[in-house]
């Protein structure tokens, strides 16, 4: 993999190859974050704007952030940017979840930056196996199917109140344990 | 209209995009409460979020992105053609990791090995993973949604993605599966002598290299049972109906049907051993399997003694053997690291 560091880019002497594996590494986990606050194509003229700044050198960074990090919390701003001045939406429920997302960032800008890492799709899957029964099945229907809880409700025969519940109780228990490994990790 | 929803419904219903506008207003009161629940909120979401992942990674091409970005950069005159640089190495190796995720449960007493090989056969990259003699059960989760779970003394090749009509995997030993329903790709699971065709639904699969038969048992929905003789020529084929259980001769390609308790058949996935009118030779033949050990029998006339019963995987291998001879027609001795069992003159 790549070995890039900062002393690349503060020397100046970042080529296109460098360029390019910087972004081979790092953009798809990028547009696919800003993907969740904005549609598609914004995402990735998002994180294309940003890209082209380091290529034009004008952006401004800090030596002791990390480059990650760096290119994360410049995707978040710009996200952050693009709604707030986005015009009002149309429907009350597009302007709750406008707000929300403005929030959500919010709330993570104030966190620590591992929050690109935190949730590894290896550590979910393993947890999911180790659901209870039912709740697995439920699980594994919406998460790895994307399937809707009305259709999940028919597929095993339960209510869809059945089915709200038990998603909630895999998504706190896999959660959960996230949380207390990367705080286990953390304190190794 | 209900009104009495919980706070964790509403979050379901918004993160799966089916809430209410009453709703969504209770909610967004709630979350605006306390900083607490702001955080739970949040962290819900974020984790729920990650599930369109591996899907987004699955379909992104990121070199299409970078040509995207590449036109935009302007100003320079010498950009590669495409060539195999280092970064598209880590890209395939990503798509790859995020197509296929495997899950180790249980890793207990037993040896468990991992080989991840890349064979290739045919344009597709595959994958191969062992459970040793005595290892612990290990549950894959493959991309389709699809779950195996392995045995001890198992090997199972599953490619790395499922390009093409069908969904391929090869096994020997044994394995309990639960395939994701998709009708346009057939779930193929190919064993030395016999192949199974499955749409979506669970069953069992006992097929040891050195035994004589390969015994699959159905579950639930339907399969397709075909077999070959030793030589690869197709003898039978047969359609499975749930609880029944198809012996298929490795030798001479011919299919036993007969119906069965099918939970019998995967009550080693719940750490349960049950053996109903088995021989003491096949019995002798699973231990050896899942504890590791040798065992032989001291005289033919043993082999054909017949058991009924359960005992579970955690308990030891000399507690499973003082069960079966509750009776106390045998005597065990240890012969170097092989225990033999021979009658016991009463």
């Amino acid at each position: 993999m790549s070995v890039l560091s900062m002393n690349d880019y503060v020397a100046g002497k970042l080529e296109l190859d460098k360029f390019k594996l910087l972004y081979l590494e790092n953009a798809p986990r990028l547009i696919f974050y800003a993907s969740r606050y904005v549609d598609g194509d914004t995402a990735e003229d998002l994180v294309h704007d940003i890209f082209i700044k380091i290529w034009r050198k004008k952006e401004a960074y800090s030596a002791e952030e990390g480059l990650k990090t760096y290119l994360f919390r410049s995707v978040q701003n710009a996200c952050l940017d693009y709604l707030k001045h986005k015009s009002v939406e149309m429907t009350y429920a597009d302007e709750v979840a406008r707000r929300l997302k403005i929030e959500e960032i919010h709330y993570y800008q104030q966190s620590d930056a591992a929050e690109l890492e935190k949730e590894r799709l290896d550590s979910v899957y393993r947890e999911i196996a180790k659901l209870p029964d039912r709740c697995r099945e439920v699980f594994t229907l919406a998460y790895l199917e994307g399937k809707k809880s009305a259709e999940i409700a028919g597929i095993l025969n339960i209510s869809q109140r059945t089915v709200e519940a038990q998603l909630y109780k895999g998504l706190k228990i896999i959660r959960d344990v996230l949380a207390f490994l990367a705080l286990a990790f953390f304190f190794r | 209209m209900e009104s009495n929803n919980s706070i964790e419904e509403l979050i379901i219903r918004y993160l799966q995009e089916e809430i209410r506008e009453d709703e969504l207003r209770v909610l967004d009161a709630w979350i605006h409460e306390s900083d607490a629940n702001k955080s739970r909120f949040f962290e819900l979401k974020s984790l729920f979020d990650s599930r369109k992942e591996a899907a987004f990674l699955k379909r992104y091409s990121v070199e299409r992105s970078w040509e995207k970005l590449a036109g935009k950069l302007g100003g320079f005159t010498d950009m590669p053609a495409r060539s195999k640089l280092a970064g598209e190495r880590f890209w395939f190796s990503f798509l790859r990791y995020a197509a296929i995720i495997v899950i180790a449960m249980g890793v207990g007493v037993g040896v468990n090995q991992w080989i991840s090989n890349r064979l290739r056969a045919d344009d597709t990259e595959y994958n191969e993973i062992t459970v040793d003699k005595g290892g612990r059960a290990n549950t894959l989760l493959l991309s389709d949604g699809s779950k195996i779970i392995l045995n001890a003394s198992t090997r199972f090749k599953y490619p790395t993605s499922f390009n093409g009509d069908e969904r391929v995997v090869h096994l020997e030993g044994e394995a309990y599966f639960e395939v994701a329903k998709d009708h346009s790709k057939p779930f193929v699971v190919r064993l030395k002598n016999q192949q199974i065709t499955v749409l979506g639904t669970s069953f069992n699969i006992q097929a040891f290299n050195d035994d004589r038969f390969s015994v699959t048992t159905l579950l639930s929905g339907s399969i397709l049972l075909e077999s070959f003789d030793a030589q690869g020529r197709k003898m039978s084929s047969m359609k499975m109906k749930p609880n029944q259980q198809a012996r298929s001769d490795n030798w001479t390609g011919s299919i036993f049907l007969s119906e069965t308790d099918a939970s019998i058949s995967n009550a080693w996935v719940g750490g349960k051993y049950r053996f109903k009118d088995e021989t003491l030779v096949s019995i002798v033949k699973r231990l050896e399997n899942y504890y590791g050990v040798n065992i032989r029998l001291a005289h033919d006339s043993l082999r054909n003694i017949r058991y009924t019963g359960t005992f579970s995987l955690d308990q030891g291998i000399q507690e499973v053997l003082d069960i079966i001879n509750s009776e106390e027609q045998f005597s065990f001795t240890k012969d170097g690291k092989d225990i033999l069992i021979s009658a016991r003159s009463k």
